[in-house]
């Protein structure tokens, strides 16, 4: 069903100074990054692919007035999860198509249409979401641990050096960067874990 | 394991718990203790977690890209798009070739097109070849828009609107042909000015709303007035408008497939954000958003996201004139005002009416002893009148009126010009 305008707008006017504009911004600075990457993988330039990123967050945020918490199960960023991961996915496979769409059910179409597991869209798109959630554990864990923690663990887990030559560069004794390591593999664990339950 | 060891101890660790000369101690026994480290990097998830985590927190190529190429230089795209797009040419000084003509660099590059600067061999000339946006061109339906829109555009001829030599609608990448304007555009004046003077302002939005005007009565509507599309030619006093009805050829794509926008939101109407069919009204907005920026140096709808302008943009206020900028008059504000007003019925008529008044209000600034105020504001403002004090002081203000002005008033309907003209605020602004 076609809304009016006034009722598009007061849906986007529902959702300010509310919980529901909170989510709405969270799911933008998660996603921007995400859309962003897959645009510039698919080998879209840095304009294109933020006018492209534009444009799609554009249309999640036009199809805000088909969210329908009466009927959707979840919760409103849940849906726009689900939302854009349509979106993004289905747009990916048309371009690659260059299919031309016309008229608004076929956006509704690619909003809801779930894709299909095994894509390599999909599994592009669900990679590029995991690597933003850990960037997003990462700079929350950073945060909450000693720098020479934070150091340590990223020597020896991200670049790779061993906990001898870690403990050398960084001035620890090995047992303490294995320590360090350790404390903050576990902790993005949790926090991976903890942040996968509310996105 | 020694006795040394505990999982309760290596939790505890894990957690950062345990007191500090505990800790010490176990860092001393992990670098003896082998059992102890594997336990301790099986008790953190090390063996699933260590590769994704290393793999996905660390820098791969494809960030190299996006970081060498990130406001990098424009060499990279001009060999890329060259190399892409144009046919190749012999001379080193010549990127390519495109339809005749020889590119020698690429000026500027956005969402919608690639702006290059070209060299026309048959008319020894110098122009600016506009294109669609490589990834719009994959698209039969937005080149056949933009083609469209190009030609509707190239049938302006008015000295301020940026003329169209030719249109290239076929081919791989569909482009127009435009003179080459010496100068800089608006955005770009403003960002080294920060706000230019009333005179400016008033010349340059009278001018533009000229464009304007021409382009409505052929039934186009710009829909994409901002800064960046003024362009004021060096050494003479002429703001041109470009850039007329593209954003349509890439908007109506995006509409039509995504249901979506293209375009700029910070000077969109309010209309168009909602994405409803619009008329020259929705340009008036923008070009008051324009006006706005022009003398305060701040736009009006600006925020960090797409989503927050579209808000305000809908049915919030911006920030009064006057906070910004104290020195402006009051009829300068009110006219601003009322093309932005949200509700197009509430803006001016047309784009020829803002002209005429702009004109006038230029006219009076420079002469204010001879030449009153244009009359059509007394009404504009008394029809809109909130908080208008009325028939105030009617003597302080002939004082300051001067002849001229108190003629028109005279001429003028009494009821339409006995709004604010008459109130200290008035007299205030002058």
């Amino acid at each position: 069903m076609m809304l009016s305008p006034s009722t598009r707008v007061s849906l986007l006017l529902r959702l300010r100074d509310s919980r529901d504009h909170e989510s709405w911004m969270e799911f933008l600075s998660l996603y921007e990054p995400v859309v962003y990457r897959l645009l510039r993988r698919n080998g879209l330039q840095d304009a294109d692919a933020r006018e492209v990123m534009q444009d799609l967050f554009l249309a999640v945020s036009r199809s805000i007035d088909r969210w329908d918490p009466s009927k959707e199960r979840g919760s409103f960023r849940g849906w726009l999860a689900r939302v854009a991961r349509n979106l993004v996915i289905n747009w990916l496979k048309q371009r690659g198509r260059r299919a031309v769409v016309t008229g608004d059910s076929k956006l509704h179409t690619m909003l809801n249409r779930l894709p299909a597991d095994g894509d390599a869209e999909t599994a592009d798109f669900d990679q590029e979401l995991r690597r933003a959630l850990f960037h997003r554990a990462a700079e929350k864990v950073r945060r909450e641990v000693r720098p020479a923690t934070w150091e340590a663990f990223w020597e020896t887990s991200v670049i790779g050096t061993s906990p001898a030559e870690a403990a050398r560069k960084l001035g620890m004794r090995a047992g303490a960067v294995r320590v360090a390591k350790c404390r903050v593999i576990a902790r993005l664990q949790a926090t991976v874990k903890e942040l996968e339950k509310t996105e | 394991m020694n006795s040394r060891c505990s999982v309760e101890r290596l939790q505890s660790a894990l957690a950062g718990n345990l007191p500090e000369d505990e800790e010490t101690s176990l860092h001393g026994h992990l670098e003896e203790c082998q059992e102890c480290s594997a336990l301790l990097e099986d008790m953190a998830g090390c063996g699933t977690w260590c590769q994704e985590t290393a793999s996905l927190l660390v820098d791969d190529e494809l960030d190299e890209v996006i970081a060498s190429h990130d406001d990098g230089p424009a060499g990279d795209f001009a060999a890329d798009f060259a190399v892409e797009h144009l046919e190749p040419a012999d001379e080193p000084t010549v990127l390519g070739r495109l339809g005749g003509y020889d590119v020698l660099e690429v000026l500027g590059r956005g969402g919608m097109g690639v702006v290059l600067k070209a060299f026309d061999r048959d008319l020894k000339r110098c122009v600016a070849i506009k294109t669609l946006a490589p990834h719009l061109a994959q698209s039969s339906l937005a080149k056949k828009r933009f083609a469209r829109e190009a030609q509707a555009a190239a049938a302006v001829v008015h000295p301020h609107v940026l003329a169209i030599h030719q249109v290239q609608p076929g081919g791989r990448l569909p482009f127009l042909v435009m003179p080459l304007v010496a100068g800089e555009s608006l955005a770009q004046r403003l960002a080294a000015c920060g706000m230019l003077d009333l005179k400016e302002v008033l010349r340059i939005g009278m001018q533009a709303a000229a464009g304007l005007a021409a382009a409505h009565e052929q039934g186009l509507v710009h829909r994409d007035v901002k800064p960046a599309n003024i362009l004021l030619e060096k050494g003479v006093e002429r703001a041109v408008l470009t850039d007329f009805g593209l954003a349509r050829a890439a908007d109506d794509v995006a509409l039509t497939r995504w249901g979506i926008i293209a375009g700029t939101p910070q000077y969109m109407s309010p209309e168009q954000a909602r994405g409803e069919p619009l008329d020259g009204r929705s340009d008036l907005f923008s070009l008051g958003c324009v006006l706005y920026e022009t003398a305060t140096g701040v736009s009006p709808f600006r925020t960090d996201s797409v989503m927050a302008t579209l808000r305000r943009l809908v049915d919030e206020a911006p920030q009064p004139i006057a906070s910004l900028n104290p020195e402006l008059p009051q009829w300068f504000i009110r006219i601003v005002d009322r093309l932005l007003e949200k509700d197009p019925a509430r803006r001016f008529g047309s784009a020829s009416e803002v002209s005429e008044l702009l004109e006038g209000c230029l006219a009076h600034l420079q002469q204010p002893r001879n030449v009153p105020l244009p009359a059509t504001l007394g009404k504009s403002a008394a029809r809109r009148a909130h908080s208008v004090r009325r028939f105030k002081v009617p003597l302080t203000v002939t004082a300051l009126l001067g002849i001229g002005l108190l003629a028109a008033f005279l001429a003028a309907p009494p009821p339409d010009i006995s709004g604010e003209w008459m109130g200290d605020e008035w007299a205030k602004s002058c």
